[in-house]
């Protein structure tokens, strides 16, 4: 039988903030082409899990491998720099700069210091339009565009950035119903693309709609792994409440 | 930072006049120890090393950024009070009253450092990668840090930045003058927040730029100036000022709250 490929093997991870233990010996692991969704009540350990794996926190003990490589994530841009991209739940846009400065940001293109703002500009149009986000002006501030606009240019900015692994923390969460919508095509458009996918999410027809395998946190433990298959919604949310089917 | 302009302009003055023993030669005459250069570097020097305190104690210490101005507001006029004894430093040489006061054809030397560093500045905020992370910075600290700009690097460069051009106004005000003192750039916190506010910067962050702000200057001084050819008391002025703050931060307020609607 072939061994999968992992992209992502979270093994043994611990995290603590002052005493208090958010992960005890969480190991999760991601293959290309794979949603697996992280679902689990306010303090389960969702968003600090993601945030050891997108450089925004340190773990205290614990080992990533990315490609069967073990990895020290060090901060956001060295995770970005080794393919994995997040979508955070505040969407982490700055609402002052236009789509492109969003859309670069932290990766500006430039010549001598110089920005390249009309080449920004054009690529960062293009990919939009690729994923079929209509937007009606590019120089306005982003603050100015709708929920499911803003979250698009995140999703285009990991797609351009060439992620390997993408982490979206809650990515329907602000958007409406045809936003969200919008939103579920992206992620099954990516799925095509070799690309692995963590999605946290509280809606549990979002999680079953878009995820491979469900992986439960309660109170910092990895509770579970389900195939999603294999599993009802009632399965993972008792899960979720009581920690067993 | 207004009393940093004193004490930087102190620095200066106390260099070019030879050190604190020679420091009070008021009408003694206008020989030098030391040429121009030297206060200015002095001058700048200090400018320099203040913005690092104050962006270090911001970022690292996480000391709130009012506190660490209004410290500074009192420990560096205090300092430049105890360096003058209270009293002025005046009477500099030709070479040094000419970046106050000398012009060049028809523009005052004054003038012309004020473009060269408003294009400069202009220019790099405009259309360079760090001009572009300091909007970042401002507009939402999380997300640049989150996209992996170093926030704490950009705040503090721009605190230097900040110390380094009120060191070499400091240096001009002197010169303009022909004479350094404590009580110098008084007030003037309060005149710089109204201009920039005027021009169109938010005190909210990430907005703003270099246009706009001369163009607060200019509505400003045109202010100013009118209050006093108006004959209107330099009391009322100062309530006036006052106003114009209070109005523009809270059209400020106003607009940003529409923007996030």
């Amino acid at each position: 039988m072939e061994q999968p490929q992992y992209i992502v093997q979270m093994n043994n991870i611990y995290k603590s903030f002052n005493g208090v233990k958010a992960l005890k010996d969480v190991s999760i692991n991601l293959q290309k082409n794979e949603v697996v969704g992280i679902v689990g009540h306010n303090g389960a350990g969702k968003s600090t899990l993601i945030k050891i794996l997108s450089g925004a926190l340190p773990k205290d003990t614990g080992s990533i491998l990315i490609e069967n490589k073990q990895v020290e994530i060090s901060d956001p841009k060295h995770a970005r720099n080794m393919g994995i991209e997040t979508i955070y739940q505040d969407l982490a846009l700055a609402g002052n700069l236009d789509v492109a400065s969003n859309f670069f940001l932290g990766n500006e293109k430039s010549r001598f210091f110089f920005l390249r703002n009309k080449f920004m500009k054009e690529e960062s149009k293009r990919v939009l339009q690729e994923m079929k986000i209509n937007i009606k002006s590019y120089s306005v501030p982003v603050d100015f565009l709708s929920g499911g606009q803003r979250q698009a240019i995140a999703i285009g900015r990991a797609i351009y950035n060439k992620a390997k692994v993408l982490i979206m923390d809650e990515p329907t969460a602000a958007l409406g119903i045809e936003e969200a919508r919008r939103v579920g095509d992206l992620i099954n458009q990516l799925k095509k693309q070799d690309i692995g996918i963590f999605l946290i999410s509280h809606d549990i027809h979002d999680v079953f709609d878009f995820c491979d395998r469900i992986a439960i946190l309660k109170n910092g433990e990895l509770v579970d792994i389900c195939v999603s298959d294999e599993v009802t919604k009632d399965d993972v949310v008792s899960l979720i409440i009581k920690g067993t089917k | 930072m207004g009393s940093l302009i004193a004490l930087c302009g102190l620095v200066g003055a106390v260099i070019a006049k030879g050190g604190l023993v020679e420091r009070f030669s008021v009408g003694v005459g206008t020989e030098l120890a030391n040429p121009w250069y030297w206060a200015l570097a002095g001058s700048v020097l200090i400018g320099l090393l203040a913005g690092t305190v104050n962006g270090v104690c911001i970022t690292k210490l996480k000391v709130p950024a009012f506190v660490v101005t209004l410290g500074g507001l009192s420990a560096y006029r205090g300092t430049a009070l105890l360096v003058s004894d209270g009293g002025p430093i005046s009477g500099f040489n030709e070479a040094y009253r000419w970046i106050g006061q000398g012009k060049i054809g028809m523009v005052p030397i004054p003038v012309i450092i004020f473009l060269v560093f408003i294009v400069l500045c202009h220019i790099v905020l405009k259309y360079t990668v760090y001009g572009r992370y300091i909007y970042s910075v401002g507009g939402n600290p999380e997300a640049a840090r989150l996209s992996g700009i170093n926030i704490d690097l950009i705040i503090i460069s721009t605190y230097i930045i900040t110390g380094f051009l009120v060191g070499l106004a400091a240096f001009i005000l002197s010169a303009r003058l022909n004479s350094a003192e404590a009580v110098a750039g008084m007030g003037y916190e309060l005149n710089v927040i109204a201009v920039v506010v005027v021009g169109g910067t938010s005190l909210f962050g990430g907005r703003g730029n270099i246009l706009g702000t001369i163009i607060g200057a200019m509505l400003f001084g045109v202010l100013q100036n009118g209050l006093v050819l108006l004959n209107v008391s330099s009391y009322i002025q100062q309530i006036i000022i006052g106003i114009i703050l209070i109005l523009a931060v809270t059209f400020d307020k106003f607009s940003n709250s529409v923007r996030q609607v």
